[in-house]
């Protein structure tokens, strides 16, 4: 017998307190929903966790030797929180000593200062109250150690924010070809090479701890970051920092409009050297503020007979020997007359070229290709005008030639202007190409920036040198284009530049007329120049361009192949293997009076030169960087610094000798200017302590 | 189907209540340990659920072995398991691990499970107790041979898991109570005994308030609980902030479900899935689906014992399927109100829903006697069956 059945009626009166207290509680659930609670709903807020992406580090892009031209450094900005999450007994108590090591860490303000800042934040409450930014890492660790910081790591109410600061060390060395890296229009190799340099990124999980600060929840990521592969430039540091300040004066002195040099491996296609200097009216400066050299497609002028005349050279069979009749140095065509800056009479096809006769040139073209211009066209197509080298850098300008005698704007003028340059637009880098493709026996190479691509400093993949086109010319006739070559700087119109060099180079001068907007202008001229060196095994070639010089007679043979000697001047100084000339006297060049100029600088370099030109010299240390004082005949080279721990004076040197110098030390430098160094924030003599330094260059 | 079905014998509904819960759990576990917490505090979140899986499917399986049993058997089990859970709870107590300063939890030695056992308690301590109000029916009337045999035994595995867990020995003592109630002990008695609690707790409060710590190692939390002290700052693990988020979390969920996998409180709320897997399935499932079909299971759940306990042949199966019942509705219905901030928190998991190891293997074989109860009345067995109950003293 149950006897709950007698009871069963208390039962049901326990199950219908029971359903009651349900109700309640599901009329809570629905009393929760209607009515928000801004107390949770932050405290929610504030201890949300998400798995946030983490910034993979950027690779480095790299000069030839290793040295790096874009780098990501961390950099750290300290915030408090003012409202809690730590123990205000405990902050109160230790706050003096605190303030007192902030203040001697920092030194942007008294420890009374920082005082009350902290004071006023906690009166207004403040939850993200900026304590300082951009500092390093260094300095980051220094804080870490500070009383009342280092007892309480995770609840100090401190919060430390980090990100990456991309950094060009040498400054505006190669600065456009390496590029900007930012959100959107990055430019350069930056821009180029994204994809490699980016890496992947992690993904780790975070807390939210106020405003719209996240901190890690621990080491660990969900997703590990990858970092960037690293980008390693043929550019070299040296060649670059010469290649500008040689630019650049030469700009200065002839006051120029824009100008551009590049300097390529004639073997490889690598650049080793690529500058381009635009002038601001404005700040009546020069800036890089493009990449001209491989965006000016503009008509090249005389540059542009070495193919003119190949061509012909090739389809006629003639010989270099072969005279040419120029007259009086004029020749008309309709009612067009090609003038030559002198009469020449009657030259050979090499003085023509050497003393780059318009109306010769022309004479000869039209003599081939009269009958059929179509043919001519043909060549120039197979020399790859028309088309992009195809250099690894964003935004290659593509050079302008007509393709067919059929075209709507081609004349009877078209053939012999063609010639002799105009009616065609190339880039100087795609002149460049050419002319290293004759230097280079006829290979025409690919030109690179990039020569290797590492990951955790081991090489990933390395780029072979390409070559794009061969063949395209007899051999024979590619030796007749260099005999032309060589021809210009021994009897034409480079003779005076390389006249002093212990080398031989070989090139072609150009000085074209500017069209701006449709018409030529009178008196300003494009001065170039092409050419590679030594003549007689070609290593290295180059080209210089200079628009628009404002003095008189600006020729490519005084305003642009001077930067072309200056780099070849370097390479032959640096470069043992790289034949004397036969014909040069070494007096000529040790009686150059720039040697006492030498204030500084690398200890190897110094003595290599010195010995090189027999100028007897002393060493009193085996210091890396030294400095040279001239004492009458004998020059002595003696320590930068004695002591490595200390700031050396790097006053007196060039950009890449100061920034290595420094850098050695374990300073941090920032730049300014261009030239040589004049100030320095650390004086000399200081103990070195990774401080920032800047220097300013003149 | 039918053939399956046609193995379960005993109460359907209750076998769907069962099933319904436990398949949300699953729903509601996996969803609560793939969260982002869980994983970067180095979790597996593939192992946990598997575990729990297992759980389930071990519990289901005691739950089906146990309904396939005689109502005789569970009274002999009752009868002689008294006297293993009580010493067990002292052992417990002195030698269980220590998780968050509460002493609730044995491992048991070679097979490395750690188990709750207060759930054990709890199951016995109903049994027997269902088991004597039945063998003592006519001597209730005196207080020292009929009720305090029984109040005894309650008054011993109530001290014993008290000063672990509180809110479990007051479960279990208020269930215990109730059954006093309808197992016929005169109201007189009652209140003897209502005074004997009141006096105890004022007790607990002298000792607590004025006794060495070691003794009432958790009365500070009990009291601040109860009392809603407020916390300090950026503590984590304070229940004032575990309210709060589980508000937020039902507040987040709103009336149309968001669906499962979709919940956010699960990185920021304390066990998920668990003490607050309530607030956490209103946030995935909303607040009918979620809320309201949840609690009406356990109310359906409650109906279906009642109607099994009123209607069992047996005096002993009717009073032991209601204690059960009653156990497992309220603490459900605290674990629910607690997740809505009614009351006082406290770690009472949801019965077969939240992921707690062998508790849900417990309250399975609790669902396994009642379904065997429910059998009997199911198969209308003799009742003039011989009451071998009779015979057993004390």
């Amino acid at each position: 017998m149950n006897e709950l059945k007698k009871i069963s009626v208390w039962i049901y009166v326990l199950y219908v307190v029971l359903c009651v207290l349900a109700l309640i509680i599901i009329g809570k659930v629905f009393y929760i929903q209607a009515i928000p609670n801004e107390d949770a709903q932050k405290r929610a807020a504030q201890f949300t966790y998400k798995i946030r992406d983490i910034e993979p580090e950027r690779g480095r892009i790299l000069a030839a030797d290793g040295s790096p031209l874009s780098t990501s450094v961390p950099e750290y900005e300290i915030r408090w929180d003012s409202k809690g999450g730590y123990n205000i007994e405990r902050f109160n108590s230790k706050l003096d000593s605190l303030c007192a090591g902030l203040s001697d860490l920092f030194r942007d303000r008294t420890a009374q200062e920082y005082k009350d800042m902290f004071l006023s934040a906690i009166e207004s409450k403040n939850g993200y109250m900026k304590v300082i930014d951009h500092i390093n890492y260094n300095q980051l660790q220094k804080f870490k150690a500070l009383p009342y910081v280092n007892a309480r790591k995770l609840r100090s109410g401190f919060v430390i924010n980090s990100r990456d600061k991309r950094s060009k060390p040498y400054g505006a060395l190669a600065a456009r070809t390496i590029g900007i890296f930012r959100e959107s229009n990055m430019v350069g190799l930056e821009a180029s090479y994204d994809s490699l340099l980016r890496g992947k990124a992690g993904k780790q999980m975070q807390q939210k701890v106020g405003g719209d600060t996240w901190v890690p929840m621990s080491d660990d990521y969900v997703v590990e970051p990858e970092p960037g592969f690293d980008v390693v430039t043929t550019l070299d540091v040296h060649l670059q920092d010469a290649a500008q300040s040689s630019l650049r004066h030469t700009m200065e002195v002839n006051r120029a409009d824009w100008g551009c040099v590049i300097l390529m491996e004639v073997k490889t296609g690598y650049i080793k050297a690529l500058a381009n200097l635009t002038y601001d009216s404005v700040s009546n400066k020069f800036y890089e503020i493009e990449n001209l050299a491989l965006t000016q497609s503009v008509e090249p002028g005389s540059t542009m007979k070495l193919a003119s005349l190949l061509a012909a050279i090739e389809e006629g069979n003639l010989d270099l020997g072969k005279v040419v009749h120029t007259g009086g140095g004029t020749f008309t065509i309709g009612d067009h007359t090609l003038r030559d800056v002198k009469a020449c009479g009657s030259i050979t096809i090499e003085q023509v070229y050497a003393k780059s006769s318009n109306v010769g040139t022309a004479m000869v073209v039209r003599d081939v290709f009269g009958s059929n211009p179509q043919k001519f066209l043909d060549y120039l197509d197979r020399f790859g005008y028309g088309q992009l080298v195809g250099i690894d850098l964003l935004g290659e300008g593509k050079s302008v030639v007509k393709r067919t005698t059929k075209a709507a704007d081609w004349s009877d003028l078209s053939l012999t202007q063609m010639a002799v340059g105009y009616e065609v637009q190339v880039t100087p880098l795609h002149q460049l190409c050419f002319y290293n493709a004759i230097a280079n026996g006829g290979k025409f190479m690919k030109p690179r920036l990039v020569s290797e691509i590492r990951k955790n400093g081991l090489t990933y993949e390395k780029y072979e040198p390409v070559v794009i086109r061969e063949n395209f010319l007899k051999p024979e006739t590619i030796a007749k284009g260099r005999k032309l070559m060589e021809a210009v700087t021994t009897i034409g119109t480079g003779k005076g530049v390389f006249k002093h060099s212990p080398y031989r180079a070989a090139g072609k001068t150009g000085t074209a007329r500017i069209n701006e907007n449709g018409v030529y202008l009178e008196n300003y001229h494009r001065a170039s120049f092409v050419g590679y060196f030594p003549a007689e095994d070609p290593k290295y070639s180059c080209i210089v361009v200079v628009n628009k010089a404002r003095v008189f007679e600006a020729f490519g043979g005084k305003v642009a192949a001077p930067v072309f000697r200056d780099l070849a001047n370097i390479l032959f100084g640096t470069e043992l293997d790289i034949p004397h000339n036969a014909m040069g006297s070494d007096s000529t060049f040790v009686a150059q009076p720039w040697i006492p100029t030498i204030l500084s600088g690398e200890s190897n370099s110094l003595r290599k030169a010195f010995s090189h030109v027999q100028f007897p010299y002393a060493v009193e240390t085996d210091a890396q960087i030294v400095s040279a004082t001239a004492d009458g005949s004998t020059l002595t080279l003696s320590s930068k610094d004695e002591n490595g721990q200390k700031v050396p004076d790097v006053r007196g040197m060039g950009l890449s000798d100061a920034v290595y110098v420094l850098e050695k030390r374990g300073l941090k430098v920032s730049t300014s200017g261009y030239g040589k160094v004049v100030s320095q924030t650390v004086l000399p003599g200081t103990k070195a302590n990774h401080q920032f330094i800047q220097i300013t260059l003149r | 189907m039918q053939k399956f079905l046609s193995h379960l014998k005993g109460d359907r509904v209750i076998w769907m209540v069962a099933l319904f819960l436990c398949t949300l759990s699953v729903l509601a576990v996996y969803s609560a340990v793939s969260s982002l917490v869980w994983k970067a505090e180095g979790g597996s979140s593939a192992g946990v659920l598997i575990k729990h899986v297992f759980m389930l499917g071990l519990g289901l399986a005691f739950m089906y072995g146990t309904h396939l049993l005689p109502l005789t058997v569970f009274s002999r089990i009752g009868q002689l398991m008294i006297w293993v859970v009580i010493p067990l709870l002292v052992f417990t107590m002195f030698f269980g691990s220590n998780i968050n300063n509460a002493d609730r939890w044995i491992r048991i030695p070679g097979i490395g499970v750690t188990f709750q056992t207060s759930d054990l308690a709890k199951l016995v301590l109903i049994i027997y107790v269902a088991r004597q109000l039945t063998v003592k029916r006519q001597m209730l009337d005196d207080f020292k041979k009929g009720v305090l045999p029984i109040v005894i035994p309650i008054a011993m595995v109530c001290g014993l898991v008290l000063p672990a867990n509180f809110s479990t020995a007051a479960l279990i003592g208020f269930v215990c109570f109730l059954m006093l109630v309808f197992g016929g002990v005169p109201w007189k008695h009652l209140f003897k005994l209502i005074a004997a609690v009141v006096g105890i707790l004022l007790l607990i409060i002298v000792v607590g308030e004025l006794g060495p710590e070691k003794l009432l190692p958790r009365y500070s939390t009990w009291k601040n609980r109860l009392v809603g002290k407020e916390v300090q700052a950026g503590a984590m693990d304070d229940s004032k902030y575990q309210i709060e988020l589980a508000q937020y979390a039902i507040y987040e969920g709103g009336i149309i479900p968001k669906g499962p996998g979709s919940g956010t409180s699960r990185n920021f709320l304390p066990h998920p899935y668990s003490d607050m897997i309530y607030a956490f399935i209103i946030e995935e499932y909303g607040s009918i689906l979620g809320g309201a079909l949840v609690m009406l299971m356990y109310v359906i759940f409650l109906f279906r014992v009642i109607r099994i306990s009123i209607r069992s042949p047996k005096y002993f199966g009717g009073l032991t399927a209601l204690g059960l019942g009653l156990v497992i509705t309220i603490q459900a219905f605290i674990n629910m109100g607690v997740a809505v901030d009614l009351f006082p928190t406290t770690g009472q998991p949801l019965p077969l829903v939240s992921m707690g190891g062998t508790s849900i293997v417990f309250v399975a074989i609790m669902f396994g006697v009642i379904l065997s109860i429910s059998k009997m009345d199911e198969e209308n067995d003799d009742i003039e069956q011989a009451d071998e109950l009779e015979e057993a003293p004390f």
